[in-house]
């Protein structure tokens, strides 16, 4: 019988996932020995009754490296650490379901599993691999928030969204002489934010690691903006702050999802800018969940082809309880314990940095 | 009085050179002191009568970083030591030139010299700095081909071109079960047609690092259509790719053709269909990856040329932007190793490449 590496894909989905998937295929593909099924929606696909298993062949992966999203279904809700269970009375409850899992996993003859997923996502595989279970994470994380790794697959697709977005602003912006504000993903680090506004040209960028100042922002638009002539693109990062002000966030509605569902900073920026006198006419765009869609770009496409190789290596050596991730030009694997403790901020002192405020970008601080 | 910056560009042009001289022209105007001119068409603009200079202010840059090409047009044969200039009659004679431009550039009170330019240009930014120029090199290669930096700007755009066109190439070949082959820039690194190859899905790739078989393709092609005849297969070959056996020069411009050719002689039954992809991979608007770079590039050139750190070159590695001597910039190609995980990464998806 073959040996069997079961692939899953978890968190938020981003452009490339599938590309990992068929480079998993592909890889084992080349052995006499491997084969390859897919979870559907995460661990869910494991857990259910009746199970959602599908075969993953060459023939089932042939093309999807250029569709987004993934074909194998994910979620941001429960898992097997915390699978809600609904009570008699209405409420939710959680329970731990990963010993039965592990189990479960053993009778269906599984060698080795391979988790796609975000630092949530890798905190699970961490506490899997310590019950004794075969598996190897992919990093996965549109923000680029990640220390482990130099980059991580649709994270420059999401860039290249949101540096096109920002060259049609520009356009509408001076014809119609106005502030127009963008809001795109970036929840506790601002490399989407930062990279696009250096790409696309904007004046102002305000990200989470450098908490800016109504007044300061005004100053900007108030230089560029004379005689009701000029415009001003402001790329700003759902996560940014003011100084000594808070992040805007909601709790998420959606059962098991722990995650702060954030957003609205375009709106209220632009609210403040009008209590604080701003005369210009400002408009807001909130970019959502377009950066998650569409096509992977070349580079996103190169980098997940490689994590998915990688990945299927490991399990053909009998790697476990690590991560893949790129360290230019290799690509190495790391322990999920060290690759989950760090989060990958902006330096105010790198490069990016320097270069934004060399061609007189402000921070509004 | 300002203290001047003269921009001059040189070689083959490529996506993300008008965001260099943007990030150049707005980096100098966050600075009271300095001032920009841009050289048309290379050193043509210093040296030929009359001048051809551009003032370059940040009202004339705006917007340039979205647009191909670059607003000052660029040339690879106006090497100052060896420059073209015709004579009476209407011959072409090279003569050398550098004195006059050393003239040139003080009379105009030029206190600077930042040379973009690929391999080519910066052993003359070389030459020209050991003469005694106050020059900054920025690099500027579609072929990845620089040794010495991580990355460099017009490469993931050409990269992106190309893969976007095998996207359209499977559909097509899909439909017709034709092989298709694309033939992309790389005339000794095949840089673009390997990261093409395994972003757009190819089965075979042909690299000038790996000289290929006829029969090793034959080989591949035939795995693909194994089942009822029915099957289709991607072949996409940098431009200097070439037999085993035969010498790599014979092969620039074509080789498409010529591999199509050899396999209606082996009488391999498909239909074979070919993609000359030319100047299409340098043209248009550059990725946010290669503007970002460009941008990068650019205002450390002007830091360098500020501090006074001529002779030297702005490149990027890993996350940073670093300097380095133009002396260890020249006479080193960045060829893929044979190595390099994306030939294991390539080969883990079971692209071939001839061998």
């Amino acid at each position: 019988m073959k040996k069997r590496a079961l692939v899953l894909t978890g968190g938020g989905d981003c452009p490339g996932l599938n590309a990992v998937i068929r480079g998993i295929v592909k890889r084992a593909a080349q052995t006499e020995d491997w084969e390859v099924v897919g979870s559907i929606q995460s661990f869910d696909g494991v857990l259910q009754e009746p199970t959602e298993i599908i075969d993953l062949t060459e023939k089932v992966v042939a093309g999807i490296h250029y569709q987004g999203g993934t074909i194998l279904g994910t979620t941001t809700k429960g898992g097997p650490l915390a699978w809600p269970v609904k009570e008699n009375d209405g409420t939710w409850s959680f329970v731990d379901r990963s010993d039965e899992m592990i189990q479960k996993l053993k009778n269906m003859g599984i060698n080795a599993v391979i988790n796609i997923g975000g630092d949530g996502s890798q905190r699970i595989s961490q506490t899997l691999f310590e019950k004794g279970l075969n598996i190897i994470g992919v990093p996965k994380t549109i923000d680029n928030d990640l220390s482990a790794t130099d980059y991580t697959f649709g994270y420059q697709t999401a860039v290249q969204i949101a540096t096109e977005a920002v060259d049609r602003l520009v356009t509408t912006a001076s014809s119609h002489n106005r502030v127009i504000i963008l809001e795109v993903m970036g929840r506790d680090a601002g490399w989407i934010a930062l990279s696009s506004a250096i790409a696309g040209g904007a004046e102002i960028c305000l990200i989470p690691e450098i908490p800016y100042e109504i007044p300061k922002i005004l100053e900007v638009i108030n230089r560029r903006i004379i005689d009701g002539k000029g415009h001003v693109i402001i790329v700003v990062s759902e996560g940014a702050k003011q100084k000594g002000g808070e992040v805007l966030s909601a709790k998420s509605d959606e059962i098991g999802n722990e995650n702060l569902k954030l957003g609205g900073i375009a709106n209220k920026l632009l609210h403040d800018l009008k209590n604080a006198g701003c005369k210009a006419d400002m408009r807001e765009t909130v970019l959502g969940h377009l950066q998650r869609g569409g096509v992977p770009i070349a580079f996103d496409r190169v980098l997940a082809t490689q994590f998915g190789v990688k990945a299927m290596e490991l399990a053909i050596d009998e790697v476990f309880g690590k991560m893949v991730a790129y360290n230019h030009p290799d690509v190495i694997s790391v322990p999920f314990l060290e690759a989950i403790s760090k989060y990958h901020y902006i330096n105010p002192q790198s490069a990016l940095v320097k270069t934004a405020k060399g061609i007189g970008m402000s921070f509004g601080d | 009085m300002k203290k001047r910056i003269l921009i001059v560009n040189s070689g083959g042009d490529c996506p993300g050179m008008n965001a260099v001289i943007r990030a150049i022209v707005k980096r100098a105007d966050n600075d009271a002191n300095w001032e920009v001119i841009g050289s048309v068409n290379s050193f043509d603009g210093i040296l030929k009568e009359p001048l051809e200079l551009l003032r370059l202010d940040e009202k004339r840059v705006r917007g340039i970083h979205f647009e191909g090409g670059t607003i000052l047009t660029t040339n690879n044969k106006r090497n100052p030591f060896n420059f073209p200039v015709k004579q009476e009659g209407g011959a072409i004679k090279n003569i050398d030139l550098s004195d006059k431009l050393f003239y040139n550039i003080r009379v105009l009170n030029f206190d600077a010299v930042i040379h973009i330019g690929g391999n080519e240009s910066h052993k003359i930014s070389y030459k020209l700095f050991k003469k005694g120029m106050n020059i900054v090199g920025v690099p500027k290669t579609i072929n990845n081909d620089l040794s010495v930096a991580d990355y460099t700007f017009g490469f993931q755009t050409a990269v992106q071109v190309a893969t976007e066109a095998v996207d359209k190439l499977v559909t097509t070949a899909n439909s017709h079960s034709r092989v298709l082959i694309l033939e992309v820039m790389g005339r000794d690194a095949g840089w673009i047609a390997l990261q093409a190859s395994i972003a757009g899905g190819a089965d075979i790739c042909l690299i000038p690092e790996i000289p290929f078989t006829m029969n090793k393709i034959v080989k591949k092609l035939n795995t693909r259509y194994a089942i009822n005849k029915r099957g289709f297969a991607i072949v996409v070959v940098a431009e200097g790719a070439f037999l085993k056996g035969e010498s790599p020069e014979i092969n620039h411009r074509g080789i498409a053709l010529k591999i199509a050719e050899r396999l209606k002689n082996l009488n391999f039954e498909a239909d074979i269909r070919e993609t000359i992809l030319g100047h299409l991979q340098r043209g248009g608007t550059p990725t946010a990856i290669d503007r970002i770079l460009a941008t990068e590039l650019g205002v450390k050139a002007f830091e360098l040329v500020k501090e006074k750190k001529f002779g030297t070159m702005a490149i990027h590695h890993k996350t940073e932007v670093l300097s380095i001597p133009l002396k260890e910039v020249i006479n080193k190609y960045n060829k893929v190793n044979l190595s390099h995980n994306l030939i294991k990464t390539a080969k883990g998806v079971g692209i071939s490449f001839g061998d």
